[in-house]
């Protein structure tokens, strides 16, 4: 296991994650954080896990995913650089709501969730920031997943039944 | 950004009369979308077009409909467009076979302000089937590729079978100088790409958001959350172009079929700068 990270760097500061958190928030993030490097087709986190950490996606790609009887495992959403996984550690004693993948070799920084929930009773600007910053990620996510059950590219409801075209 | 450029629009005296051509190829895309190469039944060249623009497609006795042109502006000899079945009419036209003849009546509307974008960062935004009118702005800006800053092609798709092109887009993901970004909706377990919506793709972008150019078009919620992520990226809406969509039928603005507000969608559309049409878009039942 990768030691905590303790600075971060401008690279990782970079991220629209981090943004508007100030130094002292930063430092407290970085004492929870570690660095992982995953290969390719790696169950990163696994649906009903206990959910003590989150993971903010560095290099990469990753599937959040979910078993369907029938139709085995369906893939919810990818996550590339930038992107937040995982958010049930804010509920204390939660469970993943979903499982990860690695679709190819990943970077990520690791975030102790508990220790971080523990840190913010403390330090109630960083429990203040860090709950925006999450309540963006759960929007975002809401927004998106709203967009996708509206099914925009189906088939207007006029157009009936319809035999698939024949390749030619 | 200055007005959208001058189109080829058909002349009065053509505009009402559909010419014959024929099927020379015919080309399965999806379950539901098909691709027709018509070239003029007389021989010579196509009716001459600019990427944005739409015919109007008969399939005797159905009638007729308002489909854009798809293949490249350049090549002069056919005209190509991709066609979802989904009514009467483009359920007819998807019973065609290589010979058969269609008429067609055009070209329509105002085009994609490619030259205008000469020199900016290009960014195409398409959803489902919106890849089709977008696709010739693909072709021009690749043919003068010097012309133009950083290109994207951002596209998203119900599924992975839906997905249009996929040759092409493999081909265009290959280069260098272009990045394609695809997403679906609903992957399946042979679907290795993204998954989510098509604006999350917009985060990826790799473009100077003050001088780029966003042509968009997809289903009209689309692109209204398209602008918004365009907006919130920096990119000026005076610079942001949609296609709109509505039931034209002469072409030509007299029969009113496609009054959107106080725009006619055939003749003052299908491409619309956003502020233009902000007034109206995504006015309920409008």
């Amino acid at each position: 296991m990768n030691p905590p990270v303790h600075t971060l760097s401008p690279q990782l500061l970079s991220l629209q994650f981090f943004a508007g958190f100030g130094p002292a928030e930063l430092q407290i993030l970085a004492r929870h954080s570690r660095q992982v490097s995953w290969p390719a087709d790696v169950e990163v986190i696994r649906e009903g896990q206990v959910a003590t950490e989150f993971f903010l996606i560095l290099d990469g790609r990753v599937r959040v995913e979910t078993h369907l009887p029938g139709r085995g495992e369906v893939t919810l959403q990818t996550l590339l650089r930038g992107d937040v996984l995982g958010w049930s550690w804010l509920t204390a004693n939660a469970s993943f709501s979903f499982s990860a993948r690695t679709l190819q070799p990943t970077n990520a920084l690791v975030f102790e969730g508990t220790a971080l929930l523990r840190e913010c009773e403390q330090h109630p600007r960083l429990g203040y920031l860090l709950m925006r910053r999450f309540a963006l990620v759960m929007s975002d996510r809401l927004r998106h997943t709203r967009l996708q059950l509206l099914d925009l590219y189906s088939p207007p409801r006029s157009s009936g039944p319809f035999q698939a075209l024949k390749k030619r | 950004m200055s007005a959208i450029h001058p189109p080829f629009v058909a002349d009065a005296g053509s505009a009402l009369v559909p010419l014959p051509y024929r099927v020379q190829r015919f080309v399965c895309d999806t379950d539901d979308t098909f691709t027709l190469t018509l070239a003029p039944q007389s021989g010579g060249e196509a009716l001459p077009f600019a990427p944005g623009q739409f015919n109007m497609l008969y399939a005797f006795p159905s009638g007729d409909v308002p489909i854009s042109v798809s293949g490249p502006a350049a090549r002069r000899e056919v005209l190509i467009h991709t066609i979802r079945a989904v009514g009467p009419v483009t359920r007819a036209l998807a019973q065609l076979r290589r010979g058969d003849t269609v008429l067609v009546r055009g070209p329509f509307g105002k085009p994609w302000p490619v030259a205008q974008a000469e020199g900016h960062d290009v960014v195409l935004i398409a959803g489902g089937i919106g890849l089709a009118p977008l696709r010739p702005v693909l072709y021009h800006i690749l043919a003068k590729r010097k012309r133009f800053g950083r290109l994207c092609l951002l596209y998203g798709a119900r599924t992975p079978g839906d997905v249009l092109y996929r040759r092409e887009l493999e081909k265009w993901r290959g280069r260098l100088d272009v990045q394609v970004e695809v997403t679906v909706d609903r992957g399946d377990s042979d679907w290795h790409g993204e998954v989510g919506v098509v604006t999350q793709l917009l985060e990826r972008a790799q473009l100077d958001p003050a001088r780029t150019v966003a042509m968009v078009c997809g289903p009209e919620v689309m692109m209204h959350f398209s602008r918004l992520a365009l907006t919130k990226r920096g990119v000026p809406e005076s610079q942001i172009f949609v296609s709109m969509e509505r039931n034209m039928k002469c072409g030509v603005g007299s029969c009113g079929h496609c009054q959107l507000g106080p725009f006619f969608i055939c003749k003052d559309g299908p491409v619309f700068d956003y502020p233009r049409i902000a007034p109206v878009f995504s006015t309920k039942e409008l």
